[in-house]
């Protein structure tokens, strides 16, 4: 696959240095990537501003039609998504391997 | 505890709400339910209360009872309708907003007060299972 990227968000996200996330994840939109593929998997807590920025990026790669996926969500990551009511907004993987070779499986695949 | 409206101490606030669920005992769901809404609720004082100063305070008071846990955050700083601070309605996915989501599905009850002279407070409740 052409321009696919991996990117890692580690530690904790929250009003303090989500402007940081915002700005390397907008760089990749912005470069017009065929698939940008969001590692969660070290994340241990997001607030709002770190998850409106995953939205502002998936509208933006919506736009630009680039593929966004998040993986590796862990229970504490993904309440806090359901909290926020975008458990179904996102393209979500188990792993990297599985985003950049195609794609989720859906509950109706499983 | 009282804090500086600073985005550095969200962390501190964080910790502390997690030990004190554990404390109390709350399961680990609960627990990532209170955290996110109280550390929302403080971003809000943080971002809207005092028109981006980082020196003002903002009091955050945690009791256990009986029934739960409650939660009171007081500010001094603007004022806002508290009518206005409604989260938006489900389906309607805009990156903003989302905080108020968050406190409003994390707790059993939220109330916005602007009766004081000055500032806001805000309590929220969030109950033991039974």
């Amino acid at each position: 696959m052409d321009k696919a990227v991996v990117v890692d968000v580690c530690g904790e996200v929250d009003m303090h240095n989500s402007p940081e996330v915002r700005k390397v994840l907008q760089r990749l939109v912005q470069a017009r990537q065929s698939l940008i593929v969001v590692n969660l998997s070290e994340l241990a807590y997001i607030d709002s501003s770190g998850l409106a920025t995953l939205v502002e990026c998936l509208q933006g790669t919506i736009r630009n039609d680039t593929e966004f996926r998040l993986v590796g969500l862990n229970p504490r990551i993904e309440s806090i998504f359901k909290l926020a009511r975008l458990e179904k907004v996102f393209e979500i993987c188990e792993g990297a391997k599985e985003a950049l070779e195609g794609g989720c499986k859906t509950e109706e695949q499983e | 505890m009282v804090l500086a409206c600073h985005p550095s101490f969200l962390q501190v606030v964080r910790r502390t709400i997690q030990e004190f669920g554990r404390l109390i005992g709350f399961d680990e769901e609960q627990i990532t339910q209170v955290v996110a809404a109280v550390d929302e609720a403080c971003a809000n004082v943080i971002r809207h209360g005092y028109g981006g100063s980082c020196d003002e305070p903002m009091l955050l008071e945690c009791r256990r009872t009986d029934e739960g846990l409650e939660v009171r955050l007081r500010d001094f700083g603007r004022r806002t309708d508290p009518e206005r601070l409604r989260p938006f309605l489900r389906g309607d996915h805009k990156p903003g907003g989302l905080g108020l989501v968050i406190i409003y599905d994390a707790m059993d009850s939220v109330n916005f007060s602007a009766d004081s002279d000055e500032g806001m407070e805000l309590r929220m409740f969030k109950a033991f299972r039974k």
